[in-house]
């Protein structure tokens, strides 16, 4: 009598088998559990198991990645990634959770230094997207003037400081999902980049470039800093700089990017 | 008030690419929401799609992550989060699959099929008890689609599915394609099969399409669904009555080319239930 259960052979089976070998072993504590008739069809799970796992992330939370990096070899890196990493997570987008720190490692970053930081950046927005709503909009810097140490950053927003022009990747792949034609490519600027992320409602995501003297502003609201806190950190050394804040400061309240919070 | 009929509770697997159409829609008919899509969110489009979509229809609940045979424990947080969804929601019926996906070592995302032995019954039946508990309402479990047979069965799925409703008072999602797709590659009769489960204990029905590969029927749900799985829809209407019916497709078909199968599928099972009736009258005489 085997001393491993049915279920644990079969995950396992699933976890080991690789498609792309001509001849892959055959799971031998597995097959012992199935009638022999029936044995065979074994591969009906296996051929599915990384396939189903890669198609469905690469279509879906990684759908921008795919229209920038390409399909087959962002589905190549999470093949990979599950490979070494088998899923446990229960609801299959929770298992990208550590698929940049994976790609930071990996060696592709050589080829694609900026993929990591792509990857964190969408699976922050969709982690954004299904958060907790803002509050319905509304001008709270005019309701609670005399109180911006209670005005705070949305909680359920992303801010990623990247080296790399993280924002002009994101609007790339966008463009080139809507048309693929490559004679319609444009070239990305090189420079580093932050992007703050959140929710104007339930249904609309925000997506600002951040520009760099506006970064440590920024950066103290995310880490829970209030308004009030933030303002009294900044530095705007110019005239450029001033006009850059008070835009950004336009749209964060046109897009009911704070919110009131009464104790903290 | 009007009992409902077989039209009436003929609905479809709501699917996101969908949303859009079905909110310009007056008239919708019975949608089934499949709940992993939804249970860890706390806010964001598909949430307030939803909320709009129930004030003009009525919803049944279907996961496929609760992971029921697996001789893990039950995932609390999961239950948790299927219980809000119902709570929020109101669904008719709220169902998973009898099948197992995951061990401590990993998580297949797919249905596996159990060995069908006393063991798992007790084991299925303990676990039914507590999320029934828990969640406050009977649930449903349905039958899984197959390619292999594990060498511990002592019963077949429909008898196995029998029993552990009459002990746990569960429900069966009888899922037409699936027991199709399972007769065919195991060597069964699915109408035999279907005659092992009891008037009450189905509680809706599945029918989808499915793709012939070498020497077996492989479930795809991306295919028209074959007219031998409506005449075994006939056969289950006839047998179980009029019960919650949603047509399953998982690709980007488009939503009018499935208001139209769900048309042709009404009148092909309801022809294959006249046939069936009449034939059972003129054997009467």
């Amino acid at each position: 009598m085997p001393s491993k259960t049915y279920e644990d052979a079969f995950i396992e089976a699933l976890q080991q088998h690789d498609p792309r070998l001509e001849n892959p072993p055959e799971p031998k504590a597995l097959l012992e559990f199935l009638q022999e008739k029936t044995r065979h069809r074994w591969r009906v799970y296996a051929d599915g198991y990384a396939l189903r796992i890669t198609e469905a992330l690469s279509d879906n939370i990684l759908d921008m990645a795919s229209a920038l990096y390409g399909k087959g070899f962002l589905k190549q890196l999470l093949f990979e990634y599950i490979s070494a990493q088998p899923p446990t997570a229960s609801v299959m987008p929770d298992l990208l959770c550590n698929f940049a720190v994976f790609l930071d490692d990996h060696a592709s970053h050589a080829q694609s230094p900026d993929l990591a930081d792509f990857v964190r950046l969408a699976y922050q927005r969709w982690e954004v997207l299904i958060g907790e709503d803002p509050e319905p909009s509304q001008d709270l810097l005019r309701e609670h003037e005399e109180a911006l140490d209670r005005v705070f950053l949305q909680k359920n927003h992303g801010f990623i400081e990247s080296d790399y022009p993280l924002f002009h990747l994101w609007t790339e792949a966008e463009r080139r999902s809507q048309d693929p034609d490559p004679e319609k490519e444009r070239l990305v600027p090189t420079a580093a980049e932050a992007v703050l992320t959140y929710k104007s409602s339930p249904v609309a995501i925000e997506m600002l470039l951040i520009v760099p003297t506006l970064i440590p502003f920024i950066r103290n609201l995310s880490q829970g800093k209030s308004l009030n806190g933030a303002l009294a950190l900044l530095e705007l050394d110019t005239s450029e700089d001033e006009a850059a804040f008070i835009a950004l400061m336009a749209k964060l309240r046109q897009t009911s990017a704070f919110a009131v919070i009464s104790l903290r | 008030m009007k009992k409902a009929g077989f039209s009436e509770l003929f609905g479809l697997g709501l699917r996101p690419h969908h949303f859009p159409e079905w909110r310009s829609k007056d008239q919708l008919p019975l949608l089934e929401v499949m709940a992993d899509n939804f249970l860890f969110q706390k806010g964001g489009p598909g949430l307030a799609h939803l909320q709009s979509l129930r004030e003009k229809t009525d919803f049944v609940l279907h996961g496929v992550g609760l992971n029921i045979g697996s001789p893990l424990p039950l995932n609390q947080a999961y239950l948790k989060a299927l219980k809000k969804l119902k709570d929020r929601f109101g669904p008719s019926v709220v169902s998973d699959h009898c099948c197992f996906s995951s061990v401590a070592g990993g998580h297949s995302y797919d249905l596996l099929p159990l060995p069908r032995n006393e063991l798992l019954l007790q084991r299925l039946s303990d676990k039914l008890d507590h999320i029934q508990n828990f969640l406050g309402c009977r649930f449903t479990l349905e039958n899984v689609s197959s390619y292999v047979e594990p060498k511990d069965c002592t019963m077949t799925e429909m008898e196995f599915l029998n029993e552990l409703a009459h002990r746990s008072g569960c429900g069966v999602l009888l899922d037409l394609n699936n027991i199709f797709v399972s007769a065919h590659n195991h060597g069964f009769d699915a109408r035999s099969e279907i005659e092992c489960l009891s008037p009450g204990v189905v509680t809706q029905f599945h029918v989808a399409g499915h793709s012939e590969v070498d020497d077996f029927f492989l479930d795809t749900h991306d295919q028209t669904i074959k007219d031998p799985v409506w005449d075994l829809l006939g056969f289950a209407w006839r047998r179980f009555g009029p019960l919650a019916t949603i047509l399953e497709r998982d690709d980007e078909a488009p939503l009018d080319q499935l208001l139209a199968e769900r048309a042709y599928g009404l009148t092909k099972a309801q022809e294959a239930l006249l046939k069936i009736s009449e034939r059972v009258v003129e054997n009467a005489k």
